[in-house]
Protein backbone atom coordinates (compact mmCIF):
# COMPACT_ATOMS: atom_id res chain seq x y z
CA UNK A 1 0.00 0.00 0.00
CA UNK A 2 1.35 3.28 -1.13
CA UNK A 3 0.57 6.46 1.68
CA UNK A 4 1.20 9.65 0.54
CA UNK A 5 1.30 11.87 3.35
CA UNK A 6 0.73 15.78 3.54
CA UNK A 7 4.29 16.10 4.41
CA UNK A 8 5.92 14.44 1.82
CA UNK A 9 3.85 16.20 -0.89
CA UNK A 10 5.06 19.58 0.49
CA UNK A 11 8.47 18.07 0.48
CA UNK A 12 8.65 17.67 -3.25
CA UNK A 13 7.02 20.38 -4.69
CA UNK A 14 8.08 24.33 -4.75
CA UNK A 15 6.13 26.22 -2.03
CA UNK A 16 5.45 29.86 -3.07
CA UNK A 17 7.17 32.12 -0.60
CA UNK A 18 6.03 36.09 -1.76
CA UNK A 19 4.82 36.88 -5.05
CA UNK A 20 4.61 41.13 -5.49
CA UNK A 21 4.36 43.52 -8.51
CA UNK A 22 4.80 47.26 -7.77
CA UNK A 23 6.18 50.45 -9.15
CA UNK A 24 10.13 50.18 -9.66
CA UNK A 25 10.82 53.35 -7.26
CA UNK A 26 13.38 53.35 -4.02
CA UNK A 27 10.57 53.56 -1.39
CA UNK A 28 8.34 51.04 -3.28
CA UNK A 29 11.59 48.86 -3.37
CA UNK A 30 12.20 49.66 0.40
CA UNK A 31 8.30 48.83 1.38
CA UNK A 32 9.01 45.49 -1.02
CA UNK A 33 12.23 44.63 1.01
CA UNK A 34 9.97 44.84 4.00
CA UNK A 35 7.06 42.76 3.07
CA UNK A 36 10.07 40.14 1.78
CA UNK A 37 11.40 39.82 5.05
CA UNK A 38 8.26 39.31 7.00
CA UNK A 39 7.27 36.67 4.18
CA UNK A 40 10.98 35.22 4.65
CA UNK A 41 10.42 35.14 8.80
CA UNK A 42 7.95 32.45 8.24
CA UNK A 43 9.65 29.89 6.28
CA UNK A 44 12.17 27.90 7.67
CA UNK A 45 15.35 29.15 6.58
CA UNK A 46 17.74 30.02 8.98
CA UNK A 47 18.22 34.07 9.66
CA UNK A 48 21.66 33.92 7.28
CA UNK A 49 19.78 32.75 4.35
CA UNK A 50 16.78 34.84 5.00
CA UNK A 51 19.31 37.84 5.42
CA UNK A 52 21.17 37.30 1.87
CA UNK A 53 18.02 36.63 0.07
CA UNK A 54 17.35 39.90 1.48
CA UNK A 55 20.63 41.79 0.49
CA UNK A 56 20.54 39.64 -3.00
CA UNK A 57 16.75 41.00 -3.73
CA UNK A 58 17.66 44.41 -2.75
CA UNK A 59 20.51 44.62 -5.62
CA UNK A 60 18.19 43.22 -8.22
CA UNK A 61 15.48 45.49 -7.32
CA UNK A 62 17.58 48.84 -6.74
CA UNK A 63 19.09 47.53 -10.38
CA UNK A 64 15.60 47.91 -11.54
CA UNK A 65 15.33 50.91 -10.62
CA UNK A 66 18.43 52.55 -11.05
CA UNK A 67 19.05 51.18 -14.67
CA UNK A 68 16.16 49.32 -16.21
CA UNK A 69 13.53 52.49 -15.63
CA UNK A 70 16.68 54.95 -16.13
CA UNK A 71 15.55 57.52 -18.46
CA UNK A 72 12.13 56.38 -18.75
CA UNK A 73 8.70 56.48 -16.51
CA UNK A 74 8.95 53.99 -13.84
CA UNK A 75 7.20 50.93 -14.90
CA UNK A 76 6.03 47.83 -12.84
CA UNK A 77 8.76 45.64 -11.60
CA UNK A 78 7.03 41.97 -10.28
CA UNK A 79 9.26 39.42 -8.06
CA UNK A 80 8.42 36.03 -7.00
CA UNK A 81 10.16 33.41 -4.65
CA UNK A 82 9.66 29.86 -4.53
CA UNK A 83 11.09 26.88 -1.94
CA UNK A 84 11.98 23.55 -2.24
CA UNK A 85 13.96 21.45 -0.61
CA UNK A 86 17.09 22.18 -1.67
CA UNK A 87 17.03 25.84 -3.05
CA UNK A 88 15.16 29.47 -3.72
CA UNK A 89 13.89 30.10 -7.15
CA UNK A 90 13.79 33.56 -7.95
CA UNK A 91 11.63 35.52 -11.01
CA UNK A 92 12.34 39.00 -11.16
CA UNK A 93 10.70 40.25 -14.61
CA UNK A 94 10.12 44.33 -15.71
CA UNK A 95 9.75 46.25 -19.14
CA UNK A 96 12.66 48.79 -19.18
CA UNK A 97 15.28 48.72 -20.61
CA UNK A 98 17.86 45.90 -21.67
CA UNK A 99 21.09 44.49 -19.37
CA UNK A 100 23.97 46.17 -21.43
CA UNK A 101 24.87 43.35 -24.67
CA UNK A 102 21.77 41.74 -22.93
CA UNK A 103 23.94 39.43 -20.67
CA UNK A 104 24.88 39.12 -17.37
CA UNK A 105 27.87 41.88 -16.57
CA UNK A 106 30.73 40.31 -15.80
CA UNK A 107 32.25 41.09 -12.85
CA UNK A 108 35.46 41.82 -10.65
CA UNK A 109 36.12 42.23 -7.27
CA UNK A 110 38.12 45.65 -6.26
CA UNK A 111 40.85 45.74 -6.10
CA UNK A 112 41.58 46.17 -3.02
CA UNK A 113 45.55 47.32 -2.99
CA UNK A 114 44.70 50.68 -5.13
CA UNK A 115 45.03 53.86 -3.24
CA UNK A 116 41.73 55.19 -1.09
CA UNK A 117 41.37 57.79 -3.60
CA UNK A 118 40.97 54.86 -6.46
CA UNK A 119 38.57 52.64 -4.48
CA UNK A 120 35.11 51.54 -6.35
CA UNK A 121 32.29 53.56 -4.99
CA UNK A 122 29.95 51.25 -7.22
CA UNK A 123 29.71 47.48 -9.34
CA UNK A 124 29.13 46.04 -5.44
CA UNK A 125 26.05 45.13 -7.04
CA UNK A 126 26.62 42.54 -9.19
CA UNK A 127 29.33 41.47 -7.13
CA UNK A 128 27.06 40.68 -4.88
CA UNK A 129 24.40 38.96 -6.54
CA UNK A 130 26.94 36.18 -8.06
CA UNK A 131 28.27 35.82 -4.86
CA UNK A 132 25.27 35.30 -3.50
CA UNK A 133 23.19 33.32 -5.89
CA UNK A 134 24.48 29.65 -7.02
CA UNK A 135 23.04 30.42 -10.56
CA UNK A 136 21.83 33.56 -12.20
CA UNK A 137 19.96 33.49 -15.97
CA UNK A 138 18.97 36.23 -17.85
CA UNK A 139 16.12 36.81 -20.45
CA UNK A 140 15.44 39.56 -22.73
CA UNK A 141 11.93 39.07 -24.84
CA UNK A 142 8.86 40.82 -25.96
CA UNK A 143 10.39 44.46 -23.84
CA UNK A 144 10.42 42.14 -20.93
CA UNK A 145 13.50 41.60 -18.71
CA UNK A 146 13.67 38.32 -16.74
CA UNK A 147 16.03 37.52 -14.36
CA UNK A 148 16.53 34.38 -12.57
CA UNK A 149 18.15 33.12 -9.33
CA UNK A 150 18.88 30.23 -7.53
CA UNK A 151 19.86 30.58 -4.16
CA UNK A 152 20.89 27.60 -1.68
CA UNK A 153 18.27 27.08 0.87
CA UNK A 154 19.62 26.49 4.42
CA UNK A 155 17.20 25.55 6.91
CA UNK A 156 17.23 26.66 10.71
CA UNK B 1 19.33 60.58 7.14
CA UNK B 2 19.41 61.35 11.11
CA UNK B 3 23.31 61.36 11.61
CA UNK B 4 24.00 62.27 15.62
CA UNK B 5 27.59 63.91 16.25
CA UNK B 6 29.68 63.98 19.87
CA UNK B 7 32.89 65.29 19.62
CA UNK B 8 35.22 63.65 22.00
CA UNK B 9 38.90 65.21 22.21
CA UNK B 10 40.22 64.55 18.49
CA UNK B 11 37.75 61.92 18.05
CA UNK B 12 34.45 62.02 16.07
CA UNK B 13 31.84 60.10 17.19
CA UNK B 14 29.17 60.15 14.49
CA UNK B 15 26.37 57.62 15.25
CA UNK B 16 23.80 56.70 12.74
CA UNK B 17 20.06 57.13 13.92
CA UNK B 18 18.49 54.96 11.45
CA UNK B 19 17.81 51.20 10.73
CA UNK B 20 18.79 51.43 7.07
CA UNK B 21 21.43 53.12 4.62
CA UNK B 22 20.13 51.82 1.50
CA UNK B 23 19.57 53.15 -2.13
CA UNK B 24 16.85 55.45 -1.15
CA UNK B 25 19.33 57.40 1.41
CA UNK B 26 22.77 56.99 0.14
CA UNK B 27 23.49 60.35 -1.39
CA UNK B 28 22.14 61.89 1.74
CA UNK B 29 24.13 60.16 3.88
CA UNK B 30 27.02 61.09 1.78
CA UNK B 31 26.23 64.41 1.93
CA UNK B 32 25.74 64.42 5.36
CA UNK B 33 29.32 63.18 5.94
CA UNK B 34 30.88 65.46 4.20
CA UNK B 35 29.12 67.92 5.91
CA UNK B 36 30.12 66.53 9.20
CA UNK B 37 33.52 65.82 8.17
CA UNK B 38 34.88 68.71 6.27
CA UNK B 39 37.24 70.91 7.82
CA UNK B 40 38.21 67.96 10.39
CA UNK B 41 41.50 67.12 11.42
CA UNK B 42 41.16 64.09 13.70
CA UNK B 43 40.09 60.55 13.62
CA UNK B 44 36.55 59.41 12.57
CA UNK B 45 34.32 56.99 14.29
CA UNK B 46 30.93 56.13 12.48
CA UNK B 47 28.86 53.80 14.46
CA UNK B 48 26.34 51.79 13.06
CA UNK B 49 24.92 50.10 15.84
CA UNK B 50 21.44 50.67 14.80
CA UNK B 51 21.87 49.82 11.30
CA UNK B 52 20.44 46.41 10.25
CA UNK B 53 20.72 46.50 6.70
CA UNK B 54 23.61 48.28 4.43
CA UNK B 55 22.97 47.41 0.50
CA UNK B 56 25.81 48.35 -2.52
CA UNK B 57 24.77 51.87 -2.90
CA UNK B 58 24.82 52.29 0.96
CA UNK B 59 27.93 50.57 1.02
CA UNK B 60 29.51 52.72 -2.18
CA UNK B 61 28.39 55.77 0.62
CA UNK B 62 30.31 54.55 3.45
CA UNK B 63 33.36 54.06 0.74
CA UNK B 64 32.74 57.76 -0.33
CA UNK B 65 32.46 59.07 3.09
CA UNK B 66 36.14 57.49 3.75
CA UNK B 67 37.83 58.99 0.42
CA UNK B 68 36.07 62.60 0.99
CA UNK B 69 38.09 62.50 4.38
CA UNK B 70 41.19 65.12 4.08
CA UNK B 71 44.63 64.08 4.36
CA UNK B 72 44.84 64.27 8.30
CA UNK B 73 42.03 62.35 9.06
CA UNK B 74 40.77 57.99 9.31
CA UNK B 75 37.73 56.45 9.61
CA UNK B 76 36.60 53.75 12.05
CA UNK B 77 33.73 51.81 11.82
CA UNK B 78 32.46 50.08 14.75
CA UNK B 79 28.81 48.20 15.93
CA UNK B 80 28.17 46.20 12.66
CA UNK B 81 25.37 43.98 12.83
CA UNK B 82 25.32 40.68 11.50
CA UNK B 83 23.73 41.07 8.31
CA UNK B 84 25.80 44.85 7.38
CA UNK B 85 28.93 42.57 8.80
CA UNK B 86 27.88 40.44 5.82
CA UNK B 87 28.43 42.90 3.18
CA UNK B 88 31.59 44.31 4.13
CA UNK B 89 32.95 40.93 4.25
CA UNK B 90 31.09 38.97 0.45
CA UNK B 91 32.49 42.65 -0.92
CA UNK B 92 36.29 42.64 0.99
CA UNK B 93 35.68 46.08 2.18
CA UNK B 94 36.47 44.94 5.75
CA UNK B 95 39.76 44.80 4.62
CA UNK B 96 39.79 48.31 3.97
CA UNK B 97 38.25 49.85 7.06
CA UNK B 98 39.44 49.71 10.67
CA UNK B 99 35.93 47.83 12.31
CA UNK B 100 35.55 47.57 15.92
CA UNK B 101 33.00 45.60 17.91
CA UNK B 102 31.24 48.49 19.44
CA UNK B 103 32.22 52.18 20.69
CA UNK B 104 34.27 51.63 23.39
CA UNK B 105 36.01 49.18 21.40
CA UNK B 106 36.88 51.91 18.95
CA UNK B 107 37.64 54.48 21.15
CA UNK B 108 40.16 52.31 22.70
CA UNK B 109 41.62 51.97 19.62
CA UNK B 110 41.54 55.44 18.86
CA UNK B 111 42.93 56.48 21.93
CA UNK B 112 46.00 53.53 21.68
Amino acid sequence: MVRVTRTSAKETAPSALFCLRFEARPLRVRAALQDIRTALRRTALCPECQGDLQLLLAEVLNNVVEHAYAGRAPGEVCVRAAESAAEVHIVVRDRGGPLPNEAIPQVAPADLFAPVENLPEGGFGWLLIQTLASRVEYYRSDGENRLELWVPAVPA
Amino acid sequence: MKLETVQEDETLVISVDETRIDAAVAIQFKDRMRELTSGGTGRVILDLGKVDFVDSSGLGAIVAAMKQLNGGQNIALCGLQPMVDRVFRLTRMNTIFAIHDDLPAARAAAAG
